[in-house]
């Protein structure tokens, strides 16, 4: 990795900036002046490049920051949240104004905004990428992850509820139950907020009694923890929960979680190779959305995710944390020119050699069948802590699918956990990639959805695409980090409401 | 033969003048020998007393502080101008305009103040919110307003320094360049240091050799000499590989000596005013010719221009 290079690469484009023949602004609304413009290839090239850890975001920041400013200087249009890196990546460019460049809203004044980075010197100093890292977990904690499988009902005159309890997890934050709920109105089938849980009795194996708080924790909406609270003693063999008029249910923390000892084995991705097959996989995710121009081989409108990526991979080069040799940018532009995606820039050769989850993923896009046979409502039992890696212990916590769509519920512990939220959203700050190979042999990529950050842990959802389907009898979860990779096999007993 | 110059960087340039905005009048600023002098305001150090005591901080002084504070500000090498055809439009209005957004967003801010961090605003307390973490949002927030506050007082001083005008924009980054060049920049201000000179050397370029500006590659040159130049490659793959160092955008460009005639110059033998010996390439690869080179001691001061 060449940071030197890396900046010096930015800094150069954006001095071509200036060399390019001025463009006339953008229509503005009466009294506004006119909007100012950056190009997408810079915003692409510095996200690019922080997010491979080539450049720290606050030196990435001043130099578009600096730009901002010299193209507001001379009249051009403005960009959006210009100075600002934002670690979303490409996608977060969507609603362009215009193709190949990024548009912002209209400020007050071409130079009135305050994006401009404060600096005490003229550079801010970089993050110490060789710090060393925190304990994945929390160091004597009580860590302890129970598969569970059990339903709890809860029926009165307004709510029929039920909570399919899919794990027990117990950490430095506390003890709680992950479940998928469903609520509706037994009137009229109308869905209904969560039931009243805090009416709930929870007893242990040793008498204690505990309350259950519900938290979405930013997850979608069919997904919670349900916490105990006060925390429960480590080694508690049992809870006994009681919804109102309802039988209790015993759930058993004492049973293991069966499956094999998960594989872990050196990956030989550069950084740069890293971020352009998680580029790959947002591409992925993303294809189903287009289903009309799937069907037809229609070009796929993915711009906002594409557009400088040619460029991005030349940062990446320049930076070091890609070889020229590298077989990922082709691999890059044969999935571009599979899903229809034009205009990326990329001038590596389109190479044939694509990975089996990228081919599983495509086969099942041309079929023209990904929304056929939606999984029916239903969870499946899982608990699996994941060895380390890179920084970042991951703990499967529970499948369930709802309204067509699979989300799978996990937790990291780790240092990322508490890198500062600015850099951006999990969802580009989250160094892993991960696959599910189902067990008929097909390819899912997850994708976060929603997060919640605790000290030292996070909760999130990801959503597989294409689903899961009740049939599925075990699945291999690939966790791929910057230097290895994690294969765990786990087997799946669906239950349904 | 040593090809460093012989006196400060500043040798080959005169003096120049504006006026600005400042109270009720207009005052004239000027640049002499390397110093910003403010002849309207014979006791700016007296006057800086009386303003740290609550009195009004003339502009004129306050443009002599920002000068002071920008001198090695390598954000001002990526703002500042790339040529005299570069024209950069931020006048009075402008940093008038960008100064009351900035007070109003102060304001918004519950600082009332544009320049400085203001009090902190815990805001209301909740009996049931424990006082660490709202001790840590009071922190947050206030570390926040201090982080908007200081990026618009850096706008404004940078934004004030462009109103000058194009003969004080090309003498502050000359100040830069040579600060940078004095201190033998490291891994740290070289990337900012290449592209400041690509920039500029890019379209002198394209003036000398007619050769496509992206076609130029600039590396700095670290060593007793002026550097090399080279031109390889035919076509889409042709290249002017340049080594210059830091200071030749003060001792050179900033002076206005990028290109004198049909040569690019690359360093000045014996710098003065209104005469000055330099030396300059007829052609990529060839060896520099030692140059007399004359201004027009009555052209305008601001931007010279000079002659074999």
């Amino acid at each position: 990795m060449n940071r030197e290079r890396a900046e010096t690469f930015l800094r150069l484009l954006a001095e071509a900036e200036f060399r390019e023949p001025a463009r006339p602004p953008l229509p503005a609304p009466p009294g506004r002046l006119p909007r100012v413009m950056m190009s997408v290839a810079l915003t692409r090239a510095a996200w690019a490049l922080t997010a491979a850890g080539a450049l720290d975001p606050e030196t990435a920041q001043a130099v578009l920051a600096d730009t901002d400013l010299a193209l507001a200087a001379r009249h051009r249009p403005e960009p959006p949240e210009a100075g600002m890196i934002s670690s979303a990546g490409p996608g977060r460019a969507a609603g362009s104004a215009s193709p190949g460049r990024a548009g912002g809203p209209i400020g007050a004044g071409r130079l009135a905004r305050a994006t401009f980075p404060a600096r005490t010197g003229w550079r801010t100093p970089r993050a110490d990428v060789s710090a060393p890292l925190a304990p994945a977990a929390p160091q004597g904690g009580p860590d302890r992850y129970v598969p569970i499988g059990r339903l709890v009902r809860f029926h009165d005159e307004t709510i029929s509820a039920e909570f399919g309890l899919m794990s027990y997890a117990h950490t430095a934050s506390g003890a709680r139950l992950i479940a998928a709920w469903h609520a509706r109105d037994p009137l009229s089938s109308g869905r209904r907020g969560p039931p009243p849980v805090d009416a709930f009795t929870v007893t242990d194996d040793r008498g204690n009694r505990y309350a259950l708080l519900f938290d979405t924790k930013g997850r979608p909406e069919p997904t919670c923890d349900l916490s105990l609270r006060p925390d429960p003693p480590s080694g508690i063999r049992w809870l006994d929960i009681t919804a109102p008029g309802e039988q209790a249910v015993r759930v058993d923390l004492d049973r293991l979680a069966d499956f094999p000892a998960p594989e872990v084995s050196d990956t030989d991705f550069s950084a740069g190779e890293h971020l352009l097959n998680r580029i790959a996989e947002r591409l992925l995710t993303l294809a189903p959305e287009f289903p009309a121009q799937l069907a037809t081989m229609a070009p796929v409108s993915l711009t906002s995710l594409t557009a400088g990526l040619g460029v991005a991979i030349a940062a990446l080069e320049a930076a070091e944390v890609l070889s020229p040799l590298s077989p990922v940018p082709g691999r890059l532009a044969t999935l571009c020119a599979s899903l229809g995606v034009r205009d990326h820039g990329i001038t590596a050769a389109p190479a044939p050699d694509l990975p089996e989850p990228w081919l599983s993923m495509l086969s099942h896009y041309h079929r023209r069948k990904p929304d056929t046979a939606p999984a029916g409502d239903g969870f499946a039992a899982v608990a699996a802590a994941l060895p380390e890696l890179d920084g970042i212990r991951l703990v499967l916590l529970g499948l369930h699918n709802c309204d067509g769509d699979t989300w799978m519920n996990a937790l990291t512990l780790g240092s990322w956990v508490d890198r500062p939220v600015n850099h951006g959203p999990l969802e580009a700050t989250f160094p892993l990639s991960i696959w599910v190979r189902d067990s008929t042999g097909r390819w899912h990529v997850a994708r976060s959805t929603g997060w919640h950050r605790e000290p030292g842990e996070t909760s999130f959802t990801m959503r597989l695409t294409p689903p899961l389907t009740r049939s599925c009898t075990w699945i291999e979860v690939r966790a791929t980090g910057p230097s290895a990779e994690v294969r765990a096999t786990v087997p799946l007993c669906w239950a349904y409401p | 033969m040593t090809f460093g110059t012989n006196g400060p960087w500043f040798t080959c340039l005169p003096g120049c003048e504006t006026e600005v905005p400042c109270g009720t009048g207009r005052h004239t600023v000027g640049w002499e020998a390397g110093s910003l002098r403010l002849p309207s305001h014979p006791d700016a150090e007296g006057e800086l007393v009386l303003a740290a005591l609550g009195g009004e901080k003339a502009r004129c002084v306050e443009l002599a502080e920002a000068w002071a504070r920008h001198a090695d500000d390598l954000s001002v090498l990526a703002i500042g101008p790339r040529g005299p055809a570069d024209e950069i439009a931020v006048g009075w209005d402008d940093v008038i305009a960008a100064a009351q957004a900035g007070q109003a967003a102060g304001q918004a801010m519950g600082t009332g103040t544009a320049i400085g961090p203001g009090p902190a605003q815990p805001g209301p307390r909740l009996a049931s919110q424990p006082g660490p973490t709202m001790a840590r949002a009071a922190a947050r927030r206030r570390q926040m307003q201090e982080q908007v506050l200081a990026a618009q007082r850096r706008r404004n001083d940078i934004l004030s320094l462009l109103a000058l005008g194009y003969g004080f924009q090309v003498r502050l980054i000359g100040q830069v360049a040579a600060t940078h060049a004095a201190q033998h920049g490291g891994e740290q201000v070289r990337p900012a240091l290449v592209a400041a000179i690509t920039g500029r050397l890019a379209p002198v370029a394209e003036e000398w050799l007619g050769i496509d500006p992206d076609q130029v590659v600039v590396s700095l040159h670290s060593g007793r000499s002026w550097g090399s130049t080279e031109l390889t490659g035919y076509g889409a793959g042709r290249r002017l590989r340049v080594s210059l160092p830091a200071g030749w955008l003060a001792c050179v460009w900033a002076c206005g000596l990028a290109r004198v005639g049909r040569h690019l110059i690359v360093a000045v033998q014996e710098p003065g005013w209104p005469t000055a010996r330099v030396l300059g390439l007829r052609s990529p690869g060839a060896p520099p010719e030692p140059l007399d080179v004359h201004a027009d001691p009555d052209g305008p001061g601001n931007v010279p221009h000079w002659t074999i």
